[in-house]
């Protein structure tokens, strides 16, 4: 019914469409997608040179960094942008997307530009994508449910070793889906054909109704960790992010800013995040990026703006969840810029 | 100092064929049916997917609104119900139980829905039915002033009113009431006759040319009494749609000796009779109204809207008799065409926009009616390549000289080129094109192609420049409003006994050769002619062009690129889709072009000839 | 589609509220701007007098529930059918949002 929003591409698996203009219905009232030649969601072409007298900054993620539930200029990388007027940030966003294929969208579209320095947004929740051969989506000609080959990574002899390229085409019907593949959004999907499972989120979303912030209490009080991947760093959501990362952070030909995403429960103090805050802080480290916990100035604002910071159903970021964010990243961002500056000179 | 632009959304919806549309500072910028989203023919729906589609091609947030206009004030037609159904005593319980839950539940929160569309609040505002009609037929006309005229079924309570525009806008002189209504008589042999309501009167019109008006005298006796001055009542006692099930009652059958044709049953010569008797009455009616109007605003242009304006044979009789020196028509003249309406009505009677300038003298300002959307060619060709679909790339003079060259070759073109049209009628953005000199052209496009046989010719594209070579039309006719009697020239004699043997054949008698344009040439030597120039449609026009420039003849076959029952394609995969389940030969979307000889075989998984309802 | 709670309040409202209206309220008596023929018998049109339509006419709260009621009960204030407003919304309140019908009727006229 809508305009179909991505196409597919061998090395990504899929992209924006090239020059797309389009709007998309939403929960949070529609919002405006215009992306670049390139097929990534960017008011800015990807040209090689930076822009005379401007600083540049090469934005990486899935649909939070993507924007998916607001307009381009409403994403914390736009925002980052209009907050310094010398800056121009291109943004390399892909939703739905692992470490994995925004690390490839980096090899394949960004590795040959100039840069001041590179912005990598993972999103915490999202661990186990890179993990995934295949991804439950939805076709656009008949809304069906639909197996679609990823590229992805498996760890070989302590290097990674990349499959599915390129990446097919085809679709894989689920009852063919070999057990060998790896899916993780599949149970997520099925949860919403089963009765049982979407009476209890109705309860759920019920009792948040009803008694506003009680499962979250819940939660603090149990210190329940979320996800568990990085609670161990030996888990194999974990080793994977941290491998690809750390490649990427070592081929990169300016300075990066590890900036993981947390969702909202965490923004909320409903989850615990030391595993997290603790997982990204040692990659850092050891591959020479500069961490950038956007929690603690999260975490500043008051619980009734947190509440906002996503949609009621969809978990993305809403605008005012976007300024909040690039409120946070906005020290580090220009922190880094003038050094980076300073190198290239 | 900049001024924001004064952006203001129309929408119409809730009875049918729902629709969205966006004017900018007086200019329209965007307007879509529904039914072209969601692949529901009429689709009354909340019209969610064209209000997207009209913020979409303008590139805007919806805080960025004005202010949204709803084509009808519902307390009227609230009104209107709660009286005609108290009228109508127990018999319309039925039509109570049937209707009400909808204003319950959705039609009186209008403003509610929007807002959760939106995610705003923006300022909404309420226009009268017939007011958007005559805004939609005036504001993007070519004239300074004209005498305004909308006829419909019903909106609130007004069914036919009688306005007039000017530089301070418009005015209402004289309006004729529900349950009196001229598209509502119109509708009432519609369904008589055998053709769905609401959709078939086109239907009705078209089978008109095979009767004998002999029984218009018996309509004009019992069912309406017609006035001089186009004003009217009809004999209630004859209908039963103020109850609400059905438009006819047994005084009304009984007057014409039997009840309804069944629908898909045979068409008999009295079923044409009916038409031809209907149709006359309408013509004579809009003609007295058009007299009248003419005197009593004194203005010499007329501009219309309304459901019965789509009626090109009256329309195209009203411009030969002279009453009004010109004619515009608002080519989404019912409903949908109430959301472009509305959102005038907004700009200029709220937001005290001043009107904008024509393009250029005598131009109209409907931008050619391709207001809906376009999909690009990296869109296009994203499509393609995800499912290996074999094609070319042509550029814009190849797509032109290739298109025209198979149908040169008696080949049948799905053309998918633009944004899409706003209004009932194809008009080269989404058709589906052919020869006008074959006489195989009639039966293939309808037998393999809509899958119907059909008693009404297909419609021809004529250059412009060319209309005169073939049609008697002075003036130009881009929306295929107006129906033209085919030159003497290039009529061909019938033989006098054609069809005789069987009168209720009225396939054989269209497949009659009448014209040296046969497949466009109906059984009056009349055609529906759309005329196509260079400015609005210029990749359209190079194709015919380049026919032209193969065969001498500047014309083509046009018709709508859909299956019968089916909303026209919309989408690269719907054009897809139509063109492997039908006989298409080629199919050009935008700067692609394939060939059905080259396609891999087409899985269908969808039941779709039973999931579109006939017309 | 209704449940037969539904239909039986539709149906008592229409035999309670509606039908007693009886048809002297089927013709509108107090059209909007306007009048009924006047007492020419050659002409069967209502004036409007080239009324123009104004930005106040185009006004009408519906925002929302309470809204609503009050526009459709000034609407019919001192004419027949004064009440039915506030009737209307308790009514409504009976029929929660569900899908909206999308089939045109192919046998009459849509105009309810």
């Amino acid at each position: 019914m809508g305009r179909n929003l991505f196409e597919h591409h061998p090395i990504l698996g899929y992209r924006f469409v090239p020059g797309l203009r389009a709007r998309v219905r939403h929960e949070g009232g529609g919002y405006l997608v215009r992306c670049n030649q390139a097929g990534f969601r960017c008011d800015h072409e990807a040209k090689r040179e930076r822009p005379s007298g401007q600083r540049r900054l090469l934005l990486f993620g899935d649909s939070f960094t993507a924007g998916e539930g607001v307009s381009n200029r409403f994403r914390f990388g736009d925002l980052l942008e209009a907050r310094a007027p010398d800056l121009q940030v291109l943004n390399f966003g892909l939703p739905g997307s692992g470490t994995d294929q925004q690390y490839l969208a980096y090899r394949e579209f960004a590795r040959k530009l100039e840069a001041d320095a590179l912005l990598l947004c993972p999103m915490v929740e999202n661990v186990r994508r890179n993990l995934d051969t295949h991804r439950l989506t939805q076709s656009a000609t008949n809304g069906q449910l639909v197996l679609r080959a990823k590229p992805y990574f498996t760890l070989e002899d302590g290097g990674l070793q990349l499959h599915h390229q390129p990446v097919p085409k085809n679709v894989v019907a689920k009852s063919e889906f070999e057990e060998a593949g790896h899916v993780s959004n599949l149970r997520q999907v099925e949860t919403v054909a089963s009765p049982l499972r979407t009476r209890w989120r109705a309860l759920g979303a019920e009792l948040d109704t009803r008694l506003p912030g009680v499962r979250g209490f819940s939660r603090r009080l149990r210190g329940v960790r979320w996800p568990m991947d990085y609670e161990d760093p030996r888990s194999p959501g974990w080793k994977m992010m941290a491998a690809i990362l750390e490649r990427w952070i070592t081929e990169a030909q300016a300075p990066v800013l590890l900036a993981p995403l947390p969702t909202t429960d965490h923004v909320m103090g409903d989850l615990v995040a030391e595993g997290i805050h603790a997982r990204f802080a040692e990659l850092a480290e050891r591959s020479g990026a500069q961490f950038v916990d956007v929690l603690p100035a999260l975490r500043s604002e008051p619980r009734n703006v947190l509440r906002r910071f996503r949609f009621a159903k969809d978990d993305h970021p809403t605008r005012l969840g976007h300024g909040l964010l690039a409120a946070a990243l906005s020290e580090a961002v220009a922190e880094v810029l003038p050094r980076a500056k300073r190198v290239a000179a | 100092m900049s001024q924001r632009p004064v952006y203001v959304l129309g929408i119409s919806a809730f009875y049918h064929d729902s629709a969205a549309a966006l004017v900018c500072d007086g200019q329209v910028v965007a307007a879509a049916q529904e039914e072209r989203f969601t692949r529901k023919k009429h689709d009354p729906r909340f019209p969610v997917h064209a209000i997207n589609a009209c913020l979409e091609a303008a590139e805007i947030e919806a805080e960025e609104l004005a202010g949204a206009v709803f084509y009808e004030n519902p307390l009227l037609s609230l009104d209107r119900i709660l009286r005609s159904v108290a009228g109508a005593g127990e018999a319309a319980l039925p039509s109570w139980l049937e209707g009400l839950p909808g204003w319950l539940r959705t039609k009186l929160f209008f403003e509610e829905l929007l807002r959760e569309e939106l995610g705003q609040e923006i300022p909404v505002l309420y226009s009268e039915h017939h007011l958007s009609h005559a805004a939609s037929a005036f504001y993007p006309s070519p004239y300074d002033e004209a005498a305004i005229l909308t006829i419909d079924g019903v909106g609130e309570w007004a069914t036919t009113t009688l306005a007039e525009g000017d530089a301070d806008g418009l005015r209402v002189h004289q309006e004729i009431r529900f349950p009196h209504s001229l598209g509502l008589l119109y509708s009432a042999f519609t369904q008589y006759c055998g053709f769905r309501v609401n959709s078939g009167e086109y239907k009705l019109m078209g089978l008109a040319p095979y009767g004998e008006p002999i029984y218009a005298e018996r309509i004009r006796d019992h069912l309406i009494d017609l006035r001089e001055d186009g004003s009217y009542e009809l004999a209630m006692d004859h209908f039963a749609f103020v109850a609400g099930e059905t438009m006819t009652n047994d005084l009304f059958h009984g007057l014409f000796e039997g009840p309804p044709r069944e629908r898909e049953s045979r068409i008999r010569k009295k079923d044409a009779d009916l038409a031809a008797s209907i149709q006359a009455v309408t013509e004579e009616a809009v003609l007295c109204m058009a007299r009248h109007l003419r005197k009593h605003t004194g203005c010499r242009n007329l501009v219309m809207a309304g459901g019965v304006a789509l009626n090109c044979v009256a329309n195209g009789k009203l411009l030969r008799e002279g009453i009004f020196e010109k004619l515009w028509i608002q080519p989404a003249a019912g409903d949908a065409g109430g959301a472009l309406g509305a959102a005038y009505v907004g700009s200029h009677v709220y937001f005290d926009v001043p009107r904008v300038d024509a393009p250029a003298p005598g131009r109209d300002r409907q931008r050619g009616s391709y207001l809906g959307p376009a999909y690009s060619n990296e869109e296009v060709r994203s499509f393609l390549d995800l499912h290996d679909l074999p094609y070319e790339v042509v550029s814009d003079d190849e797509r032109a000289r290739e298109t025209a060259s198979a149908l040169a070759t008696g080949q049948v073109v799905g053309y998918m080129v633009g944004r899409t049209e706003f209004g009932p009628r194809s008009l080269g953005a989404r058709s589906i094109l052919g020869d006008p000199r074959s006489t195989e052209t009639q039966s293939v496009m309808n037998l393999k192609i809509k899958f119907r046989e059909s008693f009404r010719p297909f419609a021809p594209s004529v250059l412009l420049e060319a209309s005169g070579e073939f049609f008697d039309l002075e003036i130009e006719s881009p929306y295929m409003l107006l129906v033209a009697p085919v030159k003497e020239e290039i009529r061909l004699p019938v033989a006098s006994d054609a069809g005789a043997e069987d009168e209720d054949n009225l396939i054989a008698q269209v497949n009659q050769k009448r014209s040296s344009l046969p497949a466009i040439t109906h059984v009056d030597y009349s055609a529906r002619v759309q005329t196509v120039d260079g400015v609005d449609k210029p990749d359209y026009h190079a194709v015919i062009r380049e026919f032209q420039e193969l065969t001498g003849v500047g014309c083509v076959v046009n018709s709508s690129f859909n299956v019968r029952g089916e909303p026209m394609v919309l989408s690269p995969w719907d054009a897809y889709k139509c063109f492997m389940r039908t006989d298409m030969d080629v199919l050009v979307v935008e700067n692609f072009l394939l060939r059905k000889t080259e396609q891999p075989k087409f899985e269908d998984h969808e039941n779709w000839q039973e999931e579109y309802e006939l017309d | 589609m209704i449940d037969t709670k539904q239909r039986d309040a539709l149906v008592d409202f229409f035999r309670q509220r509606v039908l007693p209206l009886g048809s002297s309220v089927s013709q509108h008596p107090r059209p909007p701007g306007g009048q009924p023929p006047l007492p020419d018998p050659g002409s069967l049109y209502h004036e409007r007098f080239g009324e123009r339509p104004t930005a106040r006419s185009l006004e009408i709260d519906l925002s929302d529930r309470g809204n609503i009621s009050r526009a459709l009960e000034a609407h019919w204030q001192g004419t027949p059918l004064e009440g039915l407003g506030k009737a209307l919304l308790r009514l409504a309140k009976r029929f929660p949002r569900g899908e909206e019908k999308a089939d045109v009727s192919s046998d009459v006229y849509e105009m309810f």
